[in-house]
């Protein structure tokens, strides 16, 4: 709009006549920015009341409204004489001829139409008064001079002519709004539908039971725009149905038309329906004669229905409305067999667990069963030992040896297997265990009882972790005593013990030049009684590792090696840092 | 202070002024949904256009704080009630039942637009 035009109409009173107080204020919001004194008035009446205090230079009314609506208001302004002249804007959505046929009635300058952009409002605001104007001074003419697009237009057609243009471009604009609000119509339900179904698969993602997904679905379908919610019912392994979930409507096999009800006739039919079937049901329609269709959606697990859905939609049905269905029948039945699935492998952790616990027992027990025949025995062929005198034939004395060392060896694995099982059930003691301190006086107390006490050891800084005391110090003892073992037949034996933090964990290596080990054995390392080397070469009772890794895993860590033959090897463990 | 300050500052303004309107044209909707089916329209005419005139004003002023749902909710409502209203549609508890079930999801969706009520 030219500024010419503005700059005529600034201050210009406008009244706006309109019953929702948030159009009003929106309304007034635009006219004020373009600095355009506003007046309010909720309805016809209140309107006609201010008119005659503050004559404005403008009216803008809304239609529907209570008491006196737009149309009754600019009528009676039409036919009062010293209003008339006053230009009135009828505020409508242009649903209708009738509409435009009483905006004409009633004498209305002009339409603003629903709804309308700010620069719209205002550009129509200033070309009515500035014609306003220009009227007001040609009158003595034939014709008029309008402006339009910022030109000035002069128009002497007659009266007829100017409504015949003025019906076929309304005519036009009401196909093109119809059309318009269609679509809008259509890209505002899909959106819904989306926002709808999107929120349904949030929420079924986090549901751990049948009752809370189905339950959450029904809610779900409630906030999608054309449908209701009714049912969920699911069969057992005998094929009853079983209702798991219902809002807003009765469920079948709980309603009083039961006998006669038709879903429930489908329901029972054992065929595997692919796809929703629509149908009309007296456990619905009350007695009415516009019995709504209710929509059974079967819940399908490969090949196998596992229950139905059946829900009610709003609008008349499409394949569209069938489509959604089908799609969130699909979801909620990938959603039951995945809590099935996890029911399951939740049992199958239990049934392990349990498994695991009366193996751990049944090895105490053997253990500890074990342990006095043997005694037994160690005792009688001592007692035999001694018995026998020098002049016993070395053969059976060799034969009382092999059994006493067997015996020994024996005892020193029933021993080490319970300390195994032990270390799975004494409780952790918590405290900050200073690693240094720890590894210092395994070293110091392996250096005086070892037979391999000629070694180098260096050792780096070590981070403090959280944990039990006595255990740690143990898997300190158990992969020390091991490096040093390991590298005895080295002719320059050397050990070397690091630590640092990663991430949430601190870690910890302990490194050898020693024999080291074939890593294609690697899955045997940590194994009970799991041993690489021959126990000639190097003896011991190959548990040592398996308490080690049994530690370090009660206290949340993990621990591996690397090693080659002849080239040494390297045992890492960590720990949670736990700050 | 910036356009855009303004305009923040505007549109909280509206939307308070659109959270109390809403709630005095739900108070009629939520009226005439309570009115027992079958409805005469010559009987209840008033109710009718109460009805009518409510949920007009309503998604008009959701039209004027881009609440686009409301605004349709409103527009399916309306539909009903004015085919109602000019003869076009008997209105037989089913169709009751529909609008009523509208008009609760239209005073859900209010709900949620409470001022200060949710994110953003």
């Amino acid at each position: 709009m030219a500024d010419h035009a503005r700059d005529s109409h600034a201050n210009a009173t406008i009244m706006v006549v309109e019953d929702s107080p948030t159009q009003a204020e929106q309304l007034r919001y635009h006219l004020e920015q373009h600095n355009y004194n506003v007046v309010l008035a909720a309805d016809g009446r209140e309107a006609l009341d201010f008119v005659q205090k503050c004559r404005p230079n403008l009216i803008i009314t809304d239609v529907v409204m209570p008491g006196m609506d737009g149309f009754q208001l600019c009528q009676m302004i039409k036919a009062d004489a010293a209003l008339q002249d006053i230009p009135v804007v009828i505020v409508t959505s242009l649903t209708g001829w009738d509409d435009i046929a009483r905006s004409l009635e009633c004498g209305a300058e002009n339409f603003l139409r629903k709804p309308y952009e700010p620069e719209t409002l205002i550009a129509r605001v200033d070309s009515i008064l500035l014609n306003h104007e220009l009227r007001k001074r040609n009158r003595v003419q034939m014709g008029l001079e309008i402006l339009l697009g910022g030109k000035r237009h002069f128009v002497n057609s007659d009266r007829e002519q100017i409504l015949d243009l003025l019906i076929s471009t309304y005519d036009e604009a009401l196909h093109m709004n119809a059309e318009l609000q269609a679509r809008q119509a259509q890209i505002a339900h899909a959106n819904q539908v989306l926002r709808g179904l999107y929120q349904i698969s949030q929420q079924l993602a986090q549901s751990e039971s049948p009752h809370v997904a189905c339950a959450t679905l029904l809610h779900g379908i409630g906030g999608l725009p054309g449908f209701s919610p009714g049912w969920i019912v699911l069969y057992d392994a005998n094929g009853a149905l079983h209702v798991v979930a219902a809002e807003h409507m009765t469920p079948a096999p709980e309603c009083q038309a039961a006998p006669h009800c038709a879903c429930l006739a489908v329901l029972n039919q054992e065929t595997n329906a692919v796809g929703t079937q629509l149908l009309s049901c007296p456990c619905r329609n009350r007695g009415q004669p516009d019995a709504k269709l209710l929509a059974i959606t079967p819940l399908q697990l490969t090949d196998e229905v596992v229950g139905a859905m059946v829900t009610m939609p709003e609008a008349t049905s499409d394949k569209s409305t069938l489509d959604i269905l089908d799609t969130v029948g699909r979801q909620i039945s990938a959603v039951l067999e995945r809590i099935a699935l996890l029911d399951r492998l939740h049992q199958r952790a239990v049934e392990l667990e349990t498994a695991n616990k009366e193996l751990e027992s049944f090895s105490y027990s053997v253990s500890h069963d074990l342990s006095s025949p043997l005694r037994a025995i160690d005792g009688f062929s001592r007692k035999l030992e001694q018995r026998l005198d020098l002049s016993a034939d070395p053969e059976s004395r060799r034969l009382l040896g092999v059994i006493r060392n067997s015996c020994q060896r024996m005892n020193a694995l029933i021993k080490g297997l319970l300390e195994f099982s032990r270390l799975s059930r004494v409780p952790l003691r918590d405290m900050t265990v200073d690693m240094v301190t720890v590894v210092e006086d395994v070293i110091v107390e392996l250096r005086q009882h070892t037979e391999y006490a000629n070694f180098a050891i260096s050792i780096d800084t070590l981070p403090a972790s959280p944990g039990d005391f006595i255990l740690l110090r143990q898997v300190w003892e158990n992969l020390l005593s091991n490096a040093i073992k390991y590298s005895s037949t080295h002719p320059a034996p050397e050990v070397r013990v690091r630590g640092w933090r990663d991430g949430a964990f601190n870690v910890y290596a302990v490194k050898d030049n020693g024999a080291g080990f074939d890593m294609h054995y690697y899955g045997k390392l940590f194994g009970v009684f799991q041993r690489l080397h021959r126990e000639d070469e190097y003896p011991g009772t190959g548990i040592g590792l398996a308490n080690v890794k049994r530690i370090v895993s009660r206290h949340g860590g993990n621990v591996w090696a690397e090693g080659a033959p002849g080239a040494g090897a390297t045992f890492f463990f960590s720990l949670p840092a736990g700050d | 202070m910036s356009a855009m300050v303004d305009d923040r500052a505007f549109r909280e303004r509206l939307m308070l002024i659109f959270w109390r309107e809403a709630g005095g044209h739900l108070t009629v909707l939520q009226h005439f949904a309570e009115l027992s089916p079958p409805i005469a329209l010559a009987t209840r005419q008033d109710a009718f256009e109460a009805a009518f005139r409510a949920v007009h004003s309503l998604r008009g002023a959701a039209r004027a704080v881009s609440e686009g749902d409301v605004e349709m909710l409103c527009l399916g409502i309306e539909t009903s009630l004015s085919r109602g209203l000019h003869g076009e549609q008997e209105w037989l508890a089913a169709v009751h039942d529909d609008v009523r079930a509208a008009i609760g999801k239209l005073a859900s969706a209010c709900a949620a637009l409470r001022p200060g009520g949710r994110d953003g």
